[in-house]
Parts: C-alpha cells; sequence; structure tokens
C-alpha cells in the first residue's frame, strides 16, 4: 500500500455569499443555510476554469512534499466538470507545473471521484512501484449548473485539492479501500447534454445542458450508502470505530454528515465540516476538506487513524481508511 | 391544464421522470415535493406566467387543477 506524503489544496479569490445570489427572491435566500448549512461558497472568475483550480492545488501540494513537478510519475485528475470534453483536463495541469515525465489523465466519478482515484494511484504505486503518484482533485461546479435553479446552484462551489502518494513512508499509510458502483442509477444525477448520447446541437431544452439531480433518492443514498461504507471500511481496515479519530465525508451538505455520524454513533466533532463556507465542491470536496484538516488545531497525531468517504453520481461511493504515522526520519 | 403548465412541473420536478401530470394529482403525491422544490415552483410559476404565488398558496393537498386555475385566475391580461 502507498503513503500518504503531502497535501493541498487551491479556492477560487471569490466568495459567494447566500446574499449575494439575488436571481433568487430575498425571502427565499435564507433557507439555503436552513436547509444545508451552507453560507457562502467560492466560484471561479472570468477566464478562470477548473485546471486553474488543479494547478494550484497541484503547486501547493508539491511545495509540502518539497519535490519539483518533475519529480512526479503521474497524475490522476478525478473531476465532473472538466476544462473541455476533451483532452483531459489533466494534461494542462502535467504541463503547467513541468511534470515532464509523468503521464496525466482525468478520472470522472462525480462526486466520489477522488476516492477512485486514490485507488487507482495506490495501485500504481504497488503494482509498479512509482515513486510519486499526484491525485488531484478540481471542480467548478458553478460553471455546470444552472444560476437560476434553486435546487442545485445555491448548493454548490468550485475548488480544488491534491494529495501526494508514495512508495516510501510518508504522514499516513494506506490501509484499505472499498469502492462501490450501481449503474442502476445512472440517471439519478446527470448532466444530460453535450456528450454523445445528446450532442449539443440536439438539446432542445436548456435545462439539459446543466447539472441535475433526484434530491431526495440522493439524500437516501448518501446517509444509507454512506454510513455503511465507512464501517465496511474501518471493519476491513481490523478497526473499530473507536479507533478512527478522524472521518472526512464528502462535503455536500450538513444534514448528511450529522445523520451518517449518528448512524455511525460516532461523535460529531471527528468529522471534517468545512460545508458553510464551501458549499459542495463535488470530487473536490474531500482532498480540500482533508486538507484543511492537516492544517488545522485538529490535524491527525501519529498512531490516529484517518477515513475518507465520499458519495455520488453513478451512483458511486468510495471509503479509504489511513493509519497516521510517526514523520519519517531524514 | 395547458402544456406550458406541464413544463413549469417537469423542470421542478426532476424525480418526477415516470409520473403522469394529471389535473387530480396533488402536489404532496409528486415524487420529489418538499420545502425547496415548492420554493422552485413559486419561482417558476413567476418566471414562466408573471405570476406571483406564495408557498402557502401551494399548501394544502392542492390538486394540479387548482394550481394551474390559480395561476390563470392571477394572470396579467
Amino acid at each position: 500500500m502507498a503513503y500518504l506524503s503531502a497535501t493541498g489544496s487551491f479556492l477560487p479569490r471569490r466568495i459567494v455569499r447566500n446574499e449575494d445570489l439575488t436571481q433568487f427572491p430575498e425571502e427565499f435566500r435564507p433557507r439555503i443555510e436552513e436547509k444545508t448549512g451552507i453560507r457562502e461558497r467560492r466560484h471561479v472568475s472570468e477566464g478562470e476554469t477548473t485546471s486553474d483550480l488543479a494547478i494550484e492545488a497541484a503547486r501547493a501540494c508539491l511545495a509540502d512534499a518539497g519535490i519539483a513537478g518533475s519529480d512526479l510519475d503521474a497524475i490522476l485528475l478525478a473531476t465532473s466538470s472538466p476544462d473541455r470534453v476533451q483532452p483531459a483536463t489533466a494534461t494542462r495541469v502535467q504541463h503547467a507545473i513541468g511534470a515532464n515525465k509523468a503521464f496525466a489523465c482525468d478520472l470522472n466519478s462525480v462526486c466520489s471521484g477522488a476516492v477512485f482515484a486514490l485507488h487507482m494511484g495506490d495501485g500504481l504505486v504497488e503494482a509498479h512501484n512509482y515513486e510519486n503518484v499526484m491525485v488531484i482533485a478540481a471542480e467548478a461546479y458553478s460553471r455546470i449548473t444552472n444560476p437560476k435553479d434553486f435546487s442545485t446552484y445555491p448548493y454548490f462551489g468550485d475548488g480544488a485539492g491534491a494529495m501526494l502518494l508514495t512508495n516510501r513512508p510518508g504522514r499516513a499509510r494506506v490501509l484499505e479501500v472499498i469502492l462501490r458502483t450501481d449503474g442502476s442509477g445512472a440517471d439519478v444525477i446527470q448532466v444530460p447534454g453535450g456528450g454523445a448520447m445528446l450532442p449539443f446541437k440536439q438539446v432542445e431544452k436548456d435545462k439539459d445542458l446543466y447539472f441535475r439531480m433526484k434530491g431526495r433518492q440522493v439524500y437516501e443514498f448518501a446517509v444509507g450508502e454512506g454510513s455503511k461504507i465507512v464501517a465496511d471500511v474501518i471493519k476491513k481496515a481490523g478497526l473499530t470505530s473507536d479507533d478512527v479519530q478522524h472521518v472526512v465525508l464528502h462535503q455536500a451538505n450538513v444534514n448528511i454528515i450529522t445523520e451518517i455520524a449518528r448512524r455511525l454513533e460516532m461523535d460529531e466533532d471527528r468529522f471534517a465540516n468545512i460545508v458553510a463556507t464551501m458549499g459542495n465542491t463535488a470530487a473536490a470536496s474531500i482532498v480540500v476538506a482533508l486538507d484543511d484538516r492537516m492544517r488545522g488545531d485538529h490535524a491527525p497525531k501519529p498512531g490516529e487513524n484517518l477515513v475518507m468517504a465520499a458519495f455520488g453520481g453513478g451512483l458511486s461511493w468510495g471509503a479509504m481508511a489511513f493509519a497516521f504515522e510517526a514523520e519519517p526520519s531524514e | 391544464m395547458d402544456d406550458a403548465f406541464k413544463d413549469c412541473l417537469e423542470n421542478v420536478f426532476d424525480e418526477a421522470d415516470d409520473t403522469e401530470f394529471t389535473a387530480e394529482l396533488k402536489l404532496e403525491d409528486i415524487p420529489g415535493w418538499d420545502s425547496m422544490t415548492r420554493i422552485s415552483l413559486v419561482m417558476e410559476i413567476d418566471s414562466q406566467y408573471d405570476v406571483k404565488v406564495t408557498e402557502e398558496d401551494l399548501d394544502g393537498e392542492k390538486t394540479l387543477q387548482q394550481i394551474a386555475a390559480l395561476v390563470a385566475e392571477r394572470k396579467p391580461a
């Protein structure tokens, strides 16, 4: 199994508060926080795109690791709001950070993409003894949600996070991972237009150009499978919930985090929670939340364990457990 | 109930792919109906018809026919 050696994140500078969402009637704006706990989110500025966020997160992670882009063997970028239909958004990142010997590609598993990319990255380290694999998750949902849609637009934000997996000992060791997909739910969360199924030229309804989800189904899926997979990965790692001091769940909505904590009978203060200021940054959310946790008062200590888990379109969900170790001596 | 009103409903209720929007159907019985889709329907009616309805107007087990009639009644001449 690989080691987690460094993290980094980047948020666009533009802060959009609920009261700034003036396209929605004033009386409805407070409902956003009441319903989801979200007070503000970050949005990309004009001319800024998903890869720009990914590049800055990658640079922050490289600085944290003390290595150069040219030291990377692979870049896996989880995104469901890529710069373009093709090529992979990761290629622009690879060029910008000078990762000239790394291959780079995208992975789309919507909000659970980061855990999926981490599993692939861990596999590359394990199977090929790669020294440095960077997993990035970057999203710009402000570009793929309909600004007039009250049921999606207020709840998403933009951002990026990066994690460096290495074959040499780092801060934490990957213990176990579980990934799941249920393609019978492929229509529950989607952007219908712009692909080969419904090319742009054939789109008749504006709503087909934007992200949409079946909210109630998504909530039931998230709390049901989300809590189960956290419990399963803890068990698979040979731990009990008492051994896990940190849980970094997909940051979709405060109520989902609270409900999963309740179902797992774990204290909510063990759960990362940056929903209020970030909104849902899709695949990026757990990586941004992890980076935040690594730098804050709650930073994991040697001997502690951490679980990351995410759930989203596909339907897809996954969880990964890490054990934090003493910093390797130089 | 005209086609424009059905479009309104389709725009709001992503969850209701398999639901036939009949005149007798109650809002509460549409899959996905909750406090947020209620707000979305208020805004959708405003945007499609330039008609103001309140959240309270949509409460009380109203049928789609009753809502369509309310919209028609308040529609600018």
